[in-house]
């Protein structure tokens, strides 16, 4: 069941781009999420550009990547321009939600990846970060990707989770996310990737995230659309 | 808008499958599978998402490039690893980049089109052929890639490489899309052979590593030039050259600019604000001025000069916009054009649409921008992987205090908290060299000291040379050569040690060892950078010995090799005394939640470091380093090395219940087995009294603190400089002097106060003088004073000093005050000695301060833990009957068992299973006590108390059941949680500038504990001043 269909995001017809800001730990998957939704997009005719980080960017570093609908130029997106900040990790979803603009969707893993000691003598993990991520943009979903990817049976697949979720707010059909996921993990955790891809968009859907007005909480996971 | 292309000839099939200018290329039919790529991605018209540096190597292929070749380096890499996999290209991975551009040229000569990639600075290693390439010219087609990276990603500066290519009169081509870095290399080939000069193609970060869409064709079918000797044109003899300089500037920079127009692409808009620009900028510049007119330049260097002189003409305002330096801005500059550029634009870092919007139309931002997060977030850096073999070199090198000249890989890192072993790293193979320069003029202290740490490719790349100089000029520089089998930084790629070929394929392997033997190193050794105490000696001997020497740490990339040693580690918390020892090798497996220390089993690949570490010490001490050296005999360095952790050795070794002991540290190590079978002569000369098989640490802790008293002057302990920054320390317990010892070995300002008449806290006025002799106690304590601690005794905290005065007075203050309120019990009665009630801490002060103490007759001690003991001893020794009565049974009590048997050995009885109920008392003292029998409580409840009582005889009643911090002295200071002071695990509270140590903070705890938490506020207020800016303000004329 779709809803709220009118208020999906038209990809690439409209002359104007649409901004997607990948945040999360090096080592999660990020850039394999972030090549999947350019992969759609490719496979729907839609001009796209994505950034990539390499070299210093090694396991364990804070990690951010972008999508862009509607562009075949610069990937690169400004401050307060991106439409979606897909937050693989609660506190690098924070870290990056300047981006966002105040009428973007913030779709984020409840996980928590505690630093290292070293990071934390300078500051603690914040402990509000739903809210502080709230104040700043107009929907902000988080969700137990985690709990969802674990439970299909590999931590690795928050990443289709999210873009689950996210592809509850996209015109993307659902048979070019299968090709484009398809297309990009290795082969032998297609069917776990969709699994987990579905779930994430299962959840997000039923939970009404798109029309919610109040607060509700779901398994846990607390969904506002202000 | 208009935005109208007016000069576009930068279309796909004019530059490269029908062009008209030289380039006339035809498609050759591959066999299918003689090229896995394009396989995958078949020729047709549908685009494919590339990156830059993928279209890049799609590009060379397509040109018909024979040969390839580089040295990775980000933003680079990417390029060979791809063209690699198209197996009609001979490419390889260089050993450097100047070995890379001359395998390029000679390519060229003998007929092939050639690439060479790099990163920027390593056309800087390539400098030297790369500057007289220009006057051979080629044969086959030479493309130049440099990929520059503005913002320093992962660089060590950011320089501009189109300086390089003007001054070396190399056209340079800048390509602002991946299809454009597809058509700008196809198209540079032909330049390159029209031409006869080599071309550079300089992209930057965002493009290397940016998708997008790319249209892509088939390989044309260039076939390879014919080879020919050519004196006058290949051999630069002076004659040669001054002939061909002249050439270059005449001819061909002239024929050059004539094309250059071909690069322009124009987008005519408002004809007030118009731009100059290229490569990413240009995607910047139409995003942040869509309704601009700019020019578009492919070609930056020669500039074709007549089409720019008419852009410019008429504009109300030109402005150059690109990364880095003014190149275009200068050069249009000299044309006599008003154009602006680096007067608006930084010189420095990335450009954006942000900066350039705000730089160039000042406060006309078109949208508000959301305000950035107010919480200060925890950095989240690049960290050596969890197992990483590089923390097993480096924690040895920290250990041993080591000047280290450091060079560029992922060891880099080592630099970085908590390791922080890295004294310089400049660039490529430098390590080794700037060791010899420093050992040059260090003195020998300090050159005993001097290591060059250079990693396995890098040693390749530009170490070997540097190698020789030192053998050759007869230095004595100890090098440790990380070999890790592979360049780990950028990504994995193969080298001359890796035995595998950039294909895969096996390769020919070459042997440092054998390499540096037959340089003529005096003495060339492995070490196993898992074996800690292994490396930290070899690593010794080194140092002392006469002559170059180096020393291979030799273990693969674990995460190239995906190496796990075994199931992860647990960290058994029950055991974990929370020094943080096992933080120190700063490995991201280790994390901390809620205060406690875990291993998270999804880092962990059980490499063992930490384990080794882990000493179960209290107070964290260096234990394998502490029984290396009493091995060898260094006692004074042994001494020292106590000192880095704790002012109180001696103190420690008495009063500590020594944890370290135990068979199995808290991370799984079987530590008393180990200690034994290395050290047999210490067994032999320590055994602990109750295991005779293991080394008792406890006693080496006791003859090095005994040791140290008597042999080593506490001044030279006294920091090399003082530095600005005063701290105030409330407090002289362990917890309070252990930070004023730690912050005045950094060189800061140090007052401690303190409510009693001498400096000591616990130490001296809880501790009897038969548990702890007060000539030691006198002895460690002097020490403080002799580093220039200063102590004011007498001092109130709420009387005679306020917080906030003290706040003022001082940068930072530390809160030592320890927990001094009682725990409540159900018995009513004033707390007076002479009426037979007291506390015990209360009565320990009495007794411990030598004031008379009226007790006699029987005494009962409530309590069983270390206080309770010393109560009864105390009692004891004043002649009493002591009893200690505790409510539950013998083992459950918290005290020492050495502790509880030698209070029963002085006559002490215990009765367990009671707690008393209610004061007896006769002529307002007390004459005994009512106690209700207790027994073992069911789920969560500890005991239960019956109904069933009984009376004792007793002149004086002793509490001694605990005490808790003074909550209602902490909510006055304004930092007090429900359990005691709200601290963070380094001791910060939310007051900015205060901080809290020792029980007050991180409840009851043993001296050992305390001592550790003193560090780690002394570490946490070091940050606080630093971060403040405190230490970069002017010293003051007099301490």
């Amino acid at each position: 069941m779709k809803k709220n269909k009118g208020e999906k995001m038209n990809t690439g017809h409209s002359g104007k781009t649409i901004n997607v800001v990948i945040a999360g730990v090096g080592g999660q998957g990020s850039i394999t999420s972030g090549q999947i939704a350019a992969r759609a997009a490719m496979l729907h005719g839609t001009e796209v550009a994505m950034s990539e980080v390499h070299g210093m960017a090694q396991r364990g570093g804070s990690v951010m990547s972008t999508v862009r609908y509607g562009s075949n130029q610069s990937p690169v997106i400004p401050m307060g321009e991106a439409d979606f900040l897909l937050g693989f990790e609660s506190l690098e979803a924070l870290r990056y939600s300047p981006y966002l603009r105040s009428s973007g969707v913030a779709i984020v893993s409840d996980q928590r990846i505690i630093p290292t000691i070293e990071a934390l003598k300078k500051a603690t993990y914040p402990t509000n970060i739903f809210a502080e991520l709230k104040i700043q943009t107009k929907s902000a979903i988080f969700l137990p990707a985690l709990e969802i990817a674990a439970e299909i049976g590999n931590p690795r697949l928050i990443g289709s989770v999210l873009l689950g979720a996210f592809s509850a707010f996209m015109d993307f059909s659902a048979s070019i996310w299968k090709q484009a996921i398809t297309d990009i993990v290795p082969h032998a955790t297609i069917e776990r990737n969709l699994q987990a891809f579905r779930a994430g968009y299962e959840f997000t859907i039923d939970a009404d995230v798109l029309s919610a007005e109040k607060p509700v909480t779901v398994n846990d996971s607390v969904f506002i659309t202000a | 808008m208009s935005c109208r292309a007016l000069l576009l000839i930068l279309d796909v099939d004019n530059m490269s499958a029908t062009g008209k200018k030289g380039f006339q290329p035809t498609f050759n039919q591959t066999k299918k599978g003689s090229d896995r790529l394009d396989e995958a991605f078949p020729s047709t018209n549908s685009p494919r998402l590339l990156s830059g540096n993928e279209a890049i190597a799609r590009a060379a292929w397509e040109a018909g490039v024979h040969v390839a070749c580089g040295y990775p380096g980000t933003p680079s890499t990417e390029i060979l690893e791809t063209l690699s996999q198209y197996r009609q290209v001979k490419c390889e991975w260089s050993t450097n980049e100047k070995v890379a551009m001359e395998i390029a040229i000679g390519a060229s000569f003998a007929g092939a089109r050639t690439l060479v990639t790099m990163k920027h600075v390593g056309l800087n290693v390539a400098a030297d052929p790369f500057f007289s390439a220009a006057y051979t010219g080629v044969n086959g087609g030479l493309v130049i890639i440099s990929a520059d990276d503005p913002g320093m990603h992962s660089s060590q500066n950011e320089q501009d490489n189109r300086l390089l290519a003007a001054a070396a009169r190399i056209p340079i081509l800048e390509p602002s899309s991946s299809q454009e870095a597809r058509d700008f290399v196809i198209a540079a080939f032909d330049i390159s052979e029209k031409f006869d000069l080599p071309v550079l193609v300089r992209t930057t970060t965002r493009i290397a590593h940016g998708k997008t869409s790319v249209k892509t064709a088939g390989r044309a079918n260039i076939p390879l030039r014919r080879y020919q000797k050519q004196p006058s044109k290949n051999i630069l003899l002076p004659s040669v050259s001054q002939r061909k300089h002249k050439r270059i500037e005449t001819v061909q920079m002239p024929l050059l600019k004539q094309q250059a127009v071909r690069w322009i692409q124009t987008f005519e808009g408002d004809s007030n604000l118009a731009f100059v620009t290229s490569g990413a900028s240009f995607n910047y510049v139409r995003e942040a001025f869509p309704d601009a007119s700019v020019m578009k330049l492919g070609m930056t260097y020669p500039l074709p000069e007549p089409e720019i002189l008419a852009f410019a003409k008429g504009r109300k305002r030109l402005i150059a916009v690109e990364e880095l330096e003014p190149f275009l801005q200068q050069e249009i500059a000299a044309l006599g054009i008003d154009i602006e550029g680096k007067n608006l634009l930084p010189r420095y870092g990335e450009l954006s649409v942000d900066i350039i919007r705000d730089s160039v139309v000042p406060g006309a931002r078109p949208k508000a921008v959301p305000s950035t997060n107010s919480l200060p977030l925890p950095p989240r850096p690049p960290v050596m992987c969890a197992g990483c073999s590089h923390r097993g070199t480096f924690y040895p090198l920290k250990q041993l205090n080591a000047i280290v000249a450091g060079d560029v890989g992922c060891y880099t890192l080592g630099a970085l908290a908590p390791l922080e072993a890295i004294d310089c790293s400049i660039n490529m193979g430098a390590s080794i060299s700037m060791a010899h320069g420093m050992e040059k003029v260090l003195d020998e202290s300090e050159s005993k000291r001097l290591v060059a740490v250079i990693g396995d490719s890098t040693f390749f790349h530009s170490g070997i040379t540097a190698l020789i100089d030192v053998i050759y000029n007869d230095a004595h520089t100890t090098t440790i050569i990380l070999d890790n089998h592979t360049s780990a930084m950028t990504g994995h790629q193969p080298h001359p040690g890796s035995g595998v070929s950039i294909n895969g394929d096996v390769a020919k392997k070459v042997d440092i060892e054998a390499l540096c033997r037959s340089l003529g190193v005096a003495s060339v050794r492995r070490s196993n950078p898992y074996d800690l105490i292994g490396t930290f000696k070899i690593i010794d001997e080194e140092l002392h010995r006469d002559g170059a020497s180096v020393i291979i740490a030799d273990a693969p990339c674990t995460l190239k090799a995906k190496q796990r040693f075994g199931e992860p580690l647990i960290l058994e918390t029950q055991q974990c005394t929370k020094c943080f020892a096992c933080t120190r090798i700063g490995c991201p497996a280790i994390e901390l939640e809620e205060r406690q220390l875990r291993i998270n089993p999804l880092l962990c690949v059980a490499c063992g470091h930490c384990s080794q570490v882990c000493s179960n010490c209290n107070t964290g001490l260096d234990i394998p380093l502490i029984l290396e050296l009493m091995h060898q005999k260094r006692y004074r360095e042994a001494f020292s090395v106590i000192l880095q952790e704790s002012p109180f050795p001696a103190i420690s070794a008495r009063v500590c219940p020594h944890p370290c002991e135990k068979e199995v540290n808290a991370l799984g190590q079987l530590q008393g087995k180990n200690r034994a079978k290395r050290y047999p002569e210490l067994l032999k000369e320590f055994p602990q009294s109750e295991n005779p098989n293991s080394i008792s640490i406890h006693a080496i802790e006791r003859f090095l603190g005994d040791y140290g008293i008597v042999n080593i002057a506490g001044e030279e302990f006294a920091p090399a400089h003082v530095r600005r920054g005063s701290v105030a320390i409330v407090g002289s317990g362990p917890a309070g002097l252990s930070a004023a010892w730690h912050l005045r070995r950094n060189g800061f300002q140090v007052t401690v106060f303190d409510s009693n008449e001498k400096p000591g806290g616990m130490l001296r006025y809880g501790i009897p003088e038969f548990r702890l002799p007060r000539d030691i106690l006198d002895a460690e304590i002097e020490r403080l004073f002799s580093i220039g601690i200063k102590f004011l005794c007498g001092k109130v905290l709420g009387n005679d000093l306020q917080l906030e005065e003290l706040k003022v007075q001082f940068d930072a203050v530390i809160l030592a005050i320890g927990e001094t309120s009682p725990k409540e019990i159900a018995l009513q009665g004033a707390r007076n000695i002479e009426e037979g009630l007291s506390d015990g801490l209360a009565f320990l002060h009495r007794y411990n301060s030598g004031d008379a103490v009226p007790i006699s007759g029987s005494v009962a001690i409530i309590g069983g833990g270390n206080t309770a003991m010393d109560c009864a001893r105390c009692a004891r020794r004043l002649g009493a009957k002591a009893t200690i009565y505790y409510r539950r049974g013998k083992k459950d009590m918290h005290a020492y068992s050495s502790e509880i048997e030698k209070a029963s050995r002085e006559g002490v009885e215990f009765k367990f299973w009671s707690t008393p109920t209610r004061l007896l008392s006769k002529d307002a003292a007390v004459s005994g006590l009512v106690m209700a029998k207790t027994r073992p409580g069911t789920l969560r409840q500890l005991f239960e108390i019956s109904t069933e009582e009984f009376t004792i005889q007793v002149g004086h009643v002793i509490i001694a059941i605990g005490e808790q911090a003074d909550l209602d002295l902490l909510t006055d200071l304004g930092v007090a949680n429900k359990h005691g002071m709200d601290v963070n695990f380094m001791g910060a509270t939310p007051d900015s500038g205060v901080f809290g140590c020792g029980d007050a903070a991180f409840c009851h705890g043993t001296v050992t504990q305390a001592i550790a938490t003193g560090k780690r506020a002394a570490e946490s207020v070091k940050t606080f001043l630093q971060e403040n800016n405190v230490l970069n303000a002017p010293m003051p004329d007099k301490e």
